[in-house]
C-alpha cells in the first residue's frame, strides 16, 4: 500500500509543471503585447524582469519553506489571517483559477480555429480539452508531474528544432537599435513577461504533496531561469522574423513564423502539427489550475478527497469558457487586459501581503 | 467511471486525426493526390470595386498538365472560394502557394487590402514572394505564360534563383512589404514584364516573364518603378539585392570587358552637427572579377588594372547618383536609407529637430565608391594573344 510521502513529488517535478504550463499562456501573450509596449528593443523585456521575477522566486520558495508537513498555501493561509479570513482569501483564489481557467480553455479552443480548422466548431475542442483536463486535475499531483517529465522532453525538442531552423528568417536590423531611449518601453514590456510568468507562484497550492527541497532556490531558480531564456528566444525569433509592427499586429505570431519555416526545402506547413503538440501546455496549465481550485474547496470545507470538486470544477470552467466572452475579440482583450491586472495583484499583491502578515503575526 | 472517460475521450479524438475521410471533424481530411496545388494566386481589380483571381497549380506526373483557373468575386477569398467549382479534382488546396502577383491596375489602388487576405488568412504564409505587373494584369501573366507542361510558377521560381548571378532585382515577400509600409510608409516590390520569348527560349511566340525592375508602394498604392536601368544603384541599398551583378565596361583598349561584381559595404554615414543633420557620407566598397576580355589590355598591370577600378566605380557612382536623385525627387525614402542612418546613431535620429520623411528630399549625399579588382578566372590572357607584345 502507497503511504503518502510515496505520492509526494519532488520540488523539481513540482516545476516541471509549472515549466510545461507557463509556455501555454507565453505564446499567447508573447510577442504581441510585449512588442506593442516595447518596441523593436522589447526582446530585452525578459532581462529587465529578472529583479522581479528572483524576487517571486524567493517568495515562493519562503511560502513552501513556511509550510507544515501535508500544509499547502490553504491551510498556510488559514494559519497567517485566521479560519475565516484566510477560507475566505483561498476561496478568493480557487474563484480565480476558474475564471482564469475557462478563459484559457476557450483560448485553446479558440487557437485550433484560427490556425487549423477554420470552420471548425469550437465547442468540440472545449469540450474534448476539458474531459482531457477532468482526468489530469482527478488524478494524483505525481501523474501529473510525471506527464509533465514526458512533455518537457518533447517541448524542449521541439523548441530547438523551431528556433534552429527560425535563425534564417531571423534579420537581426529587426531587433536594433537598443538605446538608453528604450529603458522606459522595456521596462513597461517586461510587466508582460512577469505576468506570464507568475502563475508559475499558484502551485503553492499544491504545497501538500510537495517534498521539502534543501535548496529550493536554486531548483526554481534553474527551471524559471531556462522559461525566461524561452520566452527571450520566443522574442527574438518572431521580431526578428516579422519586424516590431508586423509582430505586434499578427495573431499567433508563434504559429505564424513557424508556417514561415522550411526545413531543406522538403518539409514545410509544420504549424498544424505543432499546434496539436503545443496542446499539451494548456492541458497541463489547466489541470493544474482546476487540480489547485479542487484542492483548495476540499481543504476549506474539510473534506478528505477533492475528486468530486474536480467535476465542480470543471463544470464552473466549461461554463465561464461559454459565457465570459461573446467571441474572440472580446476573450483576447480579457486575456491582455483583464488578466495580467489580476495575475500581477495576486501574485505580487495577494502572496506579499501573505507571507508579511505572517512574519509580523509571527506563523511562519 | 475513469476508465469509461479515457475510453470515451479517445474516441473523441478519432475525428480529429484527419484520416477517416468524411467521418472526420468538418471532413478536414486531406488526401494529397485529390487536391490540386496552387503555387501561384494573381490578383487584379474587376469592375467598380470587385477582384480578378488566377491561380496555376503546376502539372504533377508526366501526362499531366497544369491547372489554370480565373474567376471573379468581390475580395479575393470569395473569389478563389469560387474556383473550386471548377477543379477537376476534389478541391483546390492553397496552403502551398510561393507566389503572389498583383496586376498594376490593383496596386495602384490598394495593395493594403490585397494583401490582408495573404497576412489574415490562415493557409497563407508571409514569406509568399510578391510581384507586381508592369503594364499589365496578372491574369495575363498567369493565364498566357508557359507552354505544355510549364507555367508561371517555373518561370518565377527560376527568376528568383537568377537574382544570385544577375541582380535584376530582390524579390520581396509579401512578409517583408507588409512590414515595410507599415514602419516606412513605402516599399519595393519586385516588378515583372509579360514578354514574347522570341530569340530567348526555344518556342518563339511563347509568352514568358522578365524582371521589369521595382515597383514603388508608397501610402499603399503603386506611385512609380524603379526602371531596369536604375536597378543597379537600388540594389546597393537592398540588403541581399547585390549577391552578384555583372557589369559591362569600355576599356579604353578598344573592347568590352565583363565584371561580375559584388558588394562587400555600403554603409550610409550621417553627419550631424549640433544635432542636425548636415548630409549623408554614402560609401560604397565593389569588389569586381574579370570574366571577360576582348582586347589586347594587359590585365596585369597595375596601372590598368587602376584604371579599371575607377571606371567602374564611377559608373557605380553613376548608377547610385541617378537612384538617389530619383528616390528625392519622388520625396520617397524607397531605399530605407532613414532605417539605416537609425541603426548608426539612434539616438541622434530620434533626437533630430525635424522628422526625417521632412527633410528627406533635401537632404544631400557625398558618394564615393571604391572598386577592388580582385582576380580572374581561368584564362591568364586572351585567347590568340601571343608573348610580351600584348597591348
Amino acid at each position: 500500500m502507497k503511504t503518502m510521502r510515496n505520492d509526494k513529488i519532488s520540488m523539481r517535478q513540482l516545476m516541471t509543471i509549472a515549466f510545461v504550463s507557463v509556455l501555454a499562456p507565453s505564446i499567447q501573450l508573447i510577442p504581441e503585447t510585449v512588442v506593442n509596449y516595447g518596441g523593436s528593443a522589447s526582446w530585452l523585456a525578459p532581462l529587465a524582469a529578472v529583479i522581479p521575477v528572483g524576487f517571486l522566486v524567493w517568495l515562493f520558495c519562503r511560502l513552501m519553506g513556511a509550510m507544515k508537513e501535508g500544509e499547502g498555501l490553504t491551510q498556510l493561509m488559514t494559519r497567517v489571517l485566521g479560519t475565516f479570513l484566510g477560507k475566505l482569501v483561498a476561496i478568493a483564489y480557487a474563484v480565480w483559477f476558474l475564471v482564469y481557467a475557462g478563459l484559457m480553455l476557450r483560448s485553446t479552443g479558440e487557437r485550433f480555429l484560427s490556425t487549423i480548422y477554420d470552420n471548425g466548431n469550437l465547442n468540440v475542442f472545449i469540450i474534448i480539452t476539458l474531459l482531457l483536463v477532468i482526468i489530469g486535475a482527478s488524478g494524483h499531483l505525481k501523474s501529473l508531474a510525471r506527464s509533465s517529465g514526458v512533455f518537457v522532453i518533447f517541448i524542449s525538442i521541439l523548441l530547438v528544432i523551431i528556433f534552429l531552423f527560425a535563425i534564417p528568417e531571423i534579420n537581426t536590423e529587426n531587433l536594433l537599435p537598443v538605446t538608453y531611449l528604450d529603458t522606459k518601453p522595456i521596462l513597461t514590456a517586461s510587466l508582460s513577461v512577469i505576468h506570464v510568468i507568475s502563475p508559475f507562484a499558484y502551485l503553492a497550492f499544491l504545497g501538500g504533496g510537495v517534498k521539502k527541497d534543501p535548496k529550493p532556490v536554486k531548483t526554481v531558480s534553474r527551471w524559471i531561469g531556462l522559461l525566461m531564456i524561452i520566452i527571450m528566444l520566443l522574442l527574438v525569433t518572431t521580431i526578428g522574423t516579422f519586424g516590431e509592427v508586423l509582430a505586434g499586429r499578427i495573431q499567433n505570431t508563434f504559429f505564424a513564423m513557424i508556417r514561415n519555416i522550411t526545413i531543406f526545402d522538403i518539409i514545410e506547413r509544420i504549424e498544424s502539427e505543432v499546434v496539436a503538440i503545443w496542446v499539451v501546455t494548456d492541458f497541463v496549465f489547466l489541470s493544474f489550475l482546476v487540480m489547485s481550485s479542487s484542492e483548495i474547496l476540499r481543504v476549506v470545507t474539510v473534506r478528505e478527497k477533492r475528486k468530486g470538486f474536480v467535476w465542480l470544477c470543471a463544470g464552473a470552467v466549461l461554463l465561464i469558457s461559454f459565457l465570459a466572452a461573446p467571441n474572440a475579440f472580446v476573450l483576447t482583450d480579457l486575456l491582455e487586459r483583464l488578466v495580467p491586472i489580476i495575475n500581477l495583484s495576486a501574485v505580487f499583491g495577494g502572496l506579499t501581503l501573505i507571507f508579511i502578515v505572517g512574519k509580523l503575526r509571527r506563523k511562519l | 467511471m475513469k476508465k469509461l472517460i479515457v475510453l470515451l475521450t479517445a474516441l473523441m479524438m478519432f475525428p480529429l486525426t484527419g484520416c477517416m475521410g468524411e467521418l472526420t471533424l468538418n471532413n478536414m481530411s486531406r488526401d494529397i493526390a485529390k487536391y490540386e496545388l496552387v503555387q501561384t494566386i494573381g490578383v487584379d481589380s474587376y469592375a467598380s470595386d470587385g477582384v480578378t483571381v488566377s491561380v496555376s497549380a503546376p502539372a504533377v506526373g508526366d501526362d499531366a498538365s497544369p491547372l489554370i483557373l480565373t474567376g471573379t468575386g468581390g475580395t479575393v477569398i470569395g473569389a478563389l472560394e469560387k474556383l473550386h467549382n471548377y477543379a477537376p479534382k476534389d478541391k483546390i488546396f492553397y496552403a502551398h502557394t510561393k507566389n503572389y502577383i498583383i496586376g498594376e491596375d490593383a496596386a495602384k489602388s490598394n495593395i493594403p487590402g490585397y494583401l490582408d487576405f495573404i497576412e489574415r488568412d490562415m493557409n497563407m504564409r508571409l514569406d509568399t514572394a510578391l510581384f507586381i505587373v508592369k503594364e499589365g494584369t496578372a491574369e495575363d501573366l498567369v493565364t498566357q505564360t508557359g507552354e505544355d507542361d510549364t507555367e508561371i510558377t517555373q518561370i518565377l521560381l527560376s527568376m528568383q534563383k537568377n537574382t544570385d548571378l544577375l541582380s535584376d532585382c530582390k524579390v520581396f515577400t509579401c512578409g517583408e512589404v507588409a512590414a515595410n509600409l507599415a514602419e516606412y510608409g513605402c516599399s519595393l516590390v519586385a516588378a515583372v514584364s509579360l514578354i514574347e520569348a522570341e530569340n530567348v527560349v526555344s518556342g518563339a511566340g511563347t509568352m514568358t516573364a522578365l524582371p521589369a525592375g521595382y515597383g514603388i508602394i508608397k501610402d499603399g498604392r503603386l506611385i512609380d518603378y524603379v526602371d531596369a536601368e536604375l536597378v543597379s544603384g537600388a540594389n546597393v541599398f537592398i540588403d541581399g539585392g547585390m549577391d552578384a551583378d555583372v557589369m559591362e565596361i569600355d576599356d579604353g583598349y578598344g573592347g568590352v570587358m565583363a565584371f561580375r561584381t559584388t558588394l562587400t559595404r555600403c554603409e550610409p554615414e550621417p553627419v550631424y552637427e549640433n544635432g542636425v543633420l548636415q548630409y549623408i557620407n554614402v560609401n560604397v566598397t565593389l569588389t569586381a572579377n574579370i570574366d571577360s576580355v576582348s582586347s589586347n589590355i594587359d590585365i596585369y598591370d597595375n596601372a590598368v588594372l587602376s584604371e579599371l577600378e575607377s571606371k567602374i566605380s564611377a559608373e557605380q557612382e553613376k548608377r547610385i547618383e541617378e537612384i538617389l536623385t530619383f528616390s528625392q525627387d519622388l520625396d520617397t525614402d524607397f531605399l530605407a536609407i532613414g532605417r539605416r542612418i537609425e541603426l548608426k546613431a539612434p539616438v541622434k535620429f530620434a533626437k533630430m529637430p525635424d522628422k526625417w520623411e521632412d527633410i528627406f528630399s533635401e537632404t544631400m549625399f557625398n558618394l564615393s565608391v571604391d572598386t577592388d579588382i580582385e582576380r580572374t578566372y581561368d584564362m591568364r590572357e586572351p585567347a590568340g594573344v601571343s608573348g610580351e607584345n600584348n597591348a
